[in-house]
């Protein structure tokens, strides 16, 4: 299984990255819209993990651009600090169904990852 | 407890702080006294100045009414008079049938009926038989004037068939009134009987008709010369001011003839009989007073009993509409303290979400770091048993979780402090805000001006958060201004924004340019001496973002400051 994070914290992105490989799980990770875009453009992916909330482009935005050039990726959005709220504003608004809320338990995030995968 | 403790309405003894005075006052309580004497005077005073245009006329009524007394009195007293006199008509009359003419003649037989009259005050001075063409056949009289007398004028006053009466004036200027009666004889022929009075035999009988109102009682001939003495007009013969002839029986005022101080009489008349004299009474002032005072006494027995009603009702009617006033006032001071309350516990809430999420990002990163340590430990063979590593970062773990689950109930805590949007009239909104502070501009002179254009339509927001965003906005502006200050409330309807701009504009100290940047920031303050938390813009600004709005300021140093917002026509509801 390979994973893309985004998350404008690198202290939490990179250490989610490093648990999931713990688990067997090949995690990249980039703190930018723009940079997850170009590795996505690059590498395949099975699953992104977008963070709602990020300075310049938004987790919700930049789903829309990854369904316009990978239309089969599938996307799990963290949501903005654990805040409901945040969900209800913008995701649920978006039509996505797969969300976590932070500061997330490692083995949810990793069950969720295998029911979105099928 | 007293009466007046009991009767006692709740805004009696309220006192409160009133703009423009100094100290406490008990604001309610002088309403009512103001409104009480107000609607006194408006009520008192035309009832007054009714009674006394009653009051001044009571004297022309009184007038009328013993006027009306003094004439019944003249002509109950004629009549009296008249059968008085009548009795001496009987006594010619039964001497006259009783002897005939023949036997009359004899002047001894007239010499002694004469005589057995005589020796009163009230008898007949003078005895004549007169023959049927009426010359003298025997005469019989108390002194030796019996010629003057039959020389003197006879007037018929009264000539009915049987009997006349009348009076004379005898050379002297005496007076003295007669009575004559027809006798038929036994022969079939008639023959007259005629007696003299003085004016004295009549006098006794007038005097026993003075009563206690009649002070003087007179009869006088057809030119109103006295024939008897009267203790107002005179002796016999002079004249008495009477009634003219035509109005009997009637009554007059006439000025009191001696004193001459204003001072009235009141003279009655009426004819005696069907003779040309006539009788003449006068009732005194004395009487006047006494009906005056009955009139008076009923008028103020009305007045009393209407004023007295009056106050009952003008106290009855202000006290309920200050009670009313009152209540009226305490709810919207209630509904300001909630308003104050919600506001204080929005900036709470927001508060507290502010931290949260401030919170959650570090926490986020030491449960992640501290679920890496624990994978650390789990995957290296080295520690993988070690369980008190393990429990050490469980135990970290949990307590993130905890905290984590603190952050959240925060987050749901300022959440609840969202309310219902609804559609809503901007102007009803800025107006009712206004009212709140309406007191407190007052207090500071402060001018507030409203001016909502005509095409502002209704918008779709919440309510509770507008009114703190104005509340918010309109205090600190009555903060910033001196006394005499202007307060300025625009609505304006932006198509090309599809949105209401609401601007509240002070002429009062001014933003430095310097602080303009930090107003909006939490704990900027620089009220802090008088109790500004520093929070009030702050909390404004997040609420006018949560309206979907934007807000803007424009302030000039010493001339005053310009919030502006502009809020969408339309923001939707948020999910619980």
């Amino acid at each position: 299984m390979h994973v893309l994070l985004v998350d404008d914290e690198t202290e939490l992105v990179s250490t989610v990255a490093e648990r999931l490989s713990f688990r067997g799980i090949d995690a990249d990770w980039v703190t930018s819209g723009r940079e997850a875009l170009r590795l996505i453009g690059e590498k395949e992916y099975d699953i992104a993990i977008l963070d709602v909330r990020m300075p310049g482009m938004s987790g919700l935005e930049l789903a829309r651009e990854i369904r316009s050039i990978r239309p089969g990726l599938a996307i799990i959005f963290l949501t903005g600090h654990g805040s409901q709220a945040d969900f209800d504003e913008g995701v649920s608004q978006a039509g996505e169904e797969y969300y976590l809320t932070k500061p997330i338990d490692i083995e949810v995030l990793v069950g969720k990852m295998k029911e979105v995968l099928g | 407890m007293s009466f007046l403790e009991r009767i006692k309405v709740p805004f009696w003894d309220h006192r409160e702080r009133v703009a423009g005075a100094e100290g406490q006052q008990y604001i309610f309580r002088n309403k009512w006294k103001m409104l009480a004497a107000g609607i006194c005077l408006l009520t008192l005073v035309p009832l007054g100045a009714s009674t006394l245009f009653f009051y001044q006329n009571s004297r022309e009524q009184a007038v009328r009414e013993l006027l009306q007394e003094t004439r019944v009195f003249a002509a109950d007293t004629a009549l009296d008079v008249y059968m008085f006199l009548k009795q001496y008509i009987m006594v010619l009359q039964v001497i006259g049938t009783m002897y005939g003419r023949d036997q009359l003649v004899e002047s001894a037989l007239l010499a002694q009926i004469f005589a057995s009259m005589a020796g009163t005050d009230d008898a007949f001075i003078h005895l004549d038989v007169l023959g049927a063409e009426g010359h003298v056949l025997a005469s019989r009289c108390i002194d030796t004037h019996c010629r003057r007398h039959r020389a003197a004028r006879w007037i018929d006053d009264l000539h009915e068939e049987n009997f006349s009466m009348g009076h004379i004036v005898s050379e002297g200027g005496t007076r003295y009134l007669f009575v004559r009666v027809r006798i038929a004889d036994r022969d079939g022929s008639f023959f007259y009987l005629r007696g003299l009075l003085p004016t004295g035999a009549i006098s006794g009988f007038l005097d026993q008709l003075e009563l206690e109102d009649i002070v003087d009682v007179f009869i006088v001939d057809s030119s109103n010369r006295l024939l008897t003495e009267s203790a107002y007009f005179g002796a016999s013969g002079d004249r008495a001011v009477m009634p003219e002839d035509r109005d009997l029986p009637t009554a007059i005022m006439v000025e009191h003839p001696e004193t001459g101080d204003g001072r009235v009489l009141f003279v009655g008349a009426d004819y005696i009989g069907r003779t040309a004299m006539k009788l003449g009474l006068v009732v005194s002032e004395r009487n006047l007073e006494k009906f005056r005072g009955r009139i008076r006494r009923y008028i103020f027995g009305l007045v009393a009993l209407s004023t007295v009603f009056l106050l009952l009702v003008v106290f009855t009617l202000v006290t309920y509409v200050v009670q009313k006033l009152y209540q009226a006032d305490l709810r919207r001071r209630e509904y300001l303290d909630q308003v104050a309350r919600s506001d204080k516990l929005a900036s709470i809430g927001r508060l507290a979400a502010g931290v949260a999420h401030e919170i959650n990002n570090p926490l986020a990163i030491i449960n992640e770091k501290a679920g890496l340590l624990q994978d650390l430990l789990r995957y290296d063979d080295r520690y993988r048993e070690d369980e008190r590593l393990l429990k050490i970062t469980d135990d970290i773990i949990a307590a993130v979780q905890r905290a984590g689950t603190i952050t959240h109930r925060l987050l749901g805590f300022a959440r609840k402090m969202d309310t219902s949007v609804l559609a809503m009239d901007v102007e009803h909104v800025v107006r009712e805000v206004v009212s709140f502070v309406r007191k407190e501009a007052e207090y500071k002179d402060i001018t507030i001006a409203i001016d909502v254009a005509e095409d502002v339509p209704e918008i779709i927001s919440d309510r509770g958060k507008l009114q703190q965003i104005l509340l918010n906005l309109i205090n600190n502006a009555i903060a910033a201004m001196d006394r005499g200050g202007r307060l300025e409330i625009r609505v304006r309807n932006i198509p090309g924004e599809q949105g209401v701009v609401l601007s509240v504009s002070d002429n009062g100290c001014g933003i430095s340019e310097e602080n303009q940047k930090k107003v909006f920031e939490p704990f900027f303050s620089t009220r802090t001496r008088d109790g500004g938390t520093g929070l009030g813009l702050a909390i404004t600004y997040g609420l006018v973002r949560d309206l979907r709005g934007s807000m803007e300021l424009e302030s000039v140093v010493g001339e005053g400051t310009t919030f502006t917002i502009t809020l969408p026509y339309e923001i939707e509801a948020e999910e619980e």
